[in-house]
């Protein structure tokens, strides 16, 4: 049960991870962190929410599925 | 050697090695199935999938090899981060559906549901013996780990009498896969995972503040290595290396056999989507271990003259022991090196479950015994276990550690080149085995000679595009090739009457 939004929601965290260009610096640091590196660890974080999110919407539409087919049976 | 450290290590190991036989009783299911020794019956809920999963993919290595890496090279290192986050998304969108369709007709390995899905069993053999082939370097590198940490914590690592330690380790390894398959590493992630949690969370606490806070700490990275290197007019330099290493590795630690073996003895698909969303929290821990090269660094130990002798013997790999041995009291130590120890275990026995299920189901059977018992795969399962890990035990004694990082290497560029077959396979009904097998075909030679252009010493391979050089992993470029000729044999040779005959790929 793949949705157009579920698809963005994975996609989101990839891009984040792979736009070293935007990501490849400095400033602003964070408690001390070059920017570099705590972006990184915060797309851990943010990627962990998004597929949990992701999770959530397909859990529902896959009840939803099934709660039709069983009225479509009935 | 500290007596207080020794011995906290081997009692940790002892537990885990009762657990590990003590796991044949756990759910019990008929062992002499394969499906139950190395699938562990496909039972496994979230909880229990989450240790799993988590203790298999963050190996031992990983937690060696990463911190080695920031340790000597800064920035670049950190890749293992960015590569972690793209894994799980991209699981979310592909294990399901593989686990739904091998659950429906019985698949123990991916290689059973390319014969399947291709009714091709030449491409099954590819791709089993692919797995089979990138397997083999990675369980010995599980044992170096091994090694390293006996080495820490003291114990003589040269001639027969230092080879011992390693020989219990093996020898209990080998027992507990043997009696109880799959449910064993599953059984002893728990500790392993709890284990990790403490060690790092311990070191994040104690270390920083000890140097001085995190901007001391970032301070010590030379400023070369603080950042990539940035692009300028006659190469991409850092940039495109960095990505792809990351997109690369995502790709490949999917496809490897024991993280399929992994996803395959879960019990629903819906567990498989729930971990790909809990399984962050190991990239969190990881993205802290790669900070451990950056405390070594700032600490200066690769300065320090008592772990002079260690360093010379094991090079940057020492680096994260050295930073415990350095700020943390003996029984910690203890603790942190059992974590790094069992780390090593958990995996090399899942990668050995995982290469038995591949040559029984995919090598052996359809080849030497077509009408075999279930019974008989399973006994000849074990068997293949066993003599995998006397294989990677052998590699260990007998081969230069440096060739068994290269084969390593050359194995997750080779098993990046089964993901047309395996992915494709599950969303275009329009795949034929021909045009696949042409594609691993190309994928595999491609990557083969650039590796081997490199000299085997590295994996990413410069291509040029005019004026401008691109580093690029080389996993992924030979990806690129092998797609491209799937592409054009299905396009020149698939008779459009054969399109959408597969049943398997309706949603849900």
């Amino acid at each position: 049960m793949t949705t157009r939004l579920t698809l963005l929601l994975l996609a989101t965290p990839i891009v984040a991870a792979l736009c070293v260009p935007f990501y490849n610096r400095v400033t602003p640091t964070l408690d001390g962190w070059p920017f570099f590196y705590w972006w990184q660890t915060g797309c851990v974080l943010a990627g962990a929410l998004l597929t949990g999110a992701a999770y959530l919407l397909d859990a529902r539409a896959v009840r939803k599925a099934g709660a039709r087919s069983q009225e479509g049976a009935a | 050697m500290n007596v207080m450290s020794i011995g906290i290590f081997v009692a940790l190991f002892a537990l885990v090695s009762t657990l590990g036989m003590a796991a044949a009783r756990w759910r019990r299911g008929d062992l002499s199935a394969i499906h139950e020794w190395g699938l562990a019956g496909r039972r496994f809920g979230t909880v229990m999938s989450w240790f799993l999963i988590g203790g298999d993919l963050y190996t031992a290595y990983t937690f060696v090899a990463v911190p080695a890496l920031v340790f000597a090279a800064g920035a670049t290192g950190f890749f293992a981060v960015p590569y972690t986050i793209i894994t799980f998304p991209l699981g979310f969108l592909v294990l399901p559906r593989l686990w739904r369709v091998a659950r429906q007709h019985g698949h123990v390995t991916v290689a059973d549901y390319i014969e399947h899905r291709f009714v091709s069993r030449p491409l099954a053999l590819a791709i089993a013996l692919t797995g089979l082939l990138a397997t083999m370097p990675y369980i010995a590198l599980q044992l170096v780990g091994i090694q390293v940490t006996l080495g820490a914590l003291g114990f003589p690592t040269h001639g027969w009498l230092g080879e011992l330690p390693l020989f219990v380790a093996f020898g209990v390894l080998a027992v507990y896969t043997w009696s109880s398959g799959l449910r064993a590493p599953a059984m002893i992630a728990v500790v392993k995972d709890l284990l990790i949690y403490a060690t790092i969370i311990g070191a994040l606490i104690v270390i920083p503040t000890r140097l001085g806070g995190f901007g001391h700490m970032f301070a010590a990275l030379p400023p070369a290595k603080l950042l990539l290197k940035a692009p300028d007019a006659t190469s991409l330099n850092g940039y495109s290396s960095y990505a792809t290493l990351a997109l690369g590795s995502a790709l490949a630690l999917l496809l490897y056999p024991h993280s399929m073996t992994a996803t395959l003895s879960t019990s629903s698909d819906c567990v498989i989507r729930r971990n790909m969303a809990l399984l962050p929290a190991y990239s969190l821990l990881l993205a802290f271990v790669a900070l451990l090269g950056v405390m070594a660094l700032a600490a200066g130990v690769g300065a320090m003259p008592e772990y002079a002798d260690q360093f010379r013997q094991y090079g940057p790999n020492f680096a994260v022991f050295a930073l415990f041995l350095h700020y943390f009291p003996s029984w910690f130590v203890g603790v942190a090196f059992a974590a790094i120890g069992i780390g090593a275990l958990v995996p090399a026995a899942i990668m050995s479950i995982a290469a038995a299920n591949l040559f029984t189901r995919n090598v052996w059977r359809p080849y030497f015994a077509p009408h075999c018992s279930a019974a008989r795969e399973t006994r000849v399962a074990k068997r293949v276990s066993l003599f995998v890990k006397f294989g990677a035990l052998g590699f260990v004694l007998f081969v230069p550690v440096q060739f068994t990082i290269q084969l390593q290497l050359l194995g997750g560029v080779w098993i990046t080149q089964t993901l047309p077959a395996v992915v494709l396979g599950l969303f275009v009904p329009a795949m034929r085995a021909r045009s696949l097998m042409a594609g691993w075909i190309a994928g595999l030679g491609t990557g083969t000679w650039m590796i081997a252009g490199n000299g085997f010493k590295t994996a990413t391979y410069t291509i040029h595009v005019g004026a401008l050089a691109m580093p690029v992993y080389a996993a992924v470029i030979a990806l690129l090739v092998n797609f491209v000729v799937v592409l054009a044999s299905s396009l020149l040779f698939v008779k459009p009457q054969e399109e959408g005959v597969e049943g398997d790929l309706q949603n849900r």
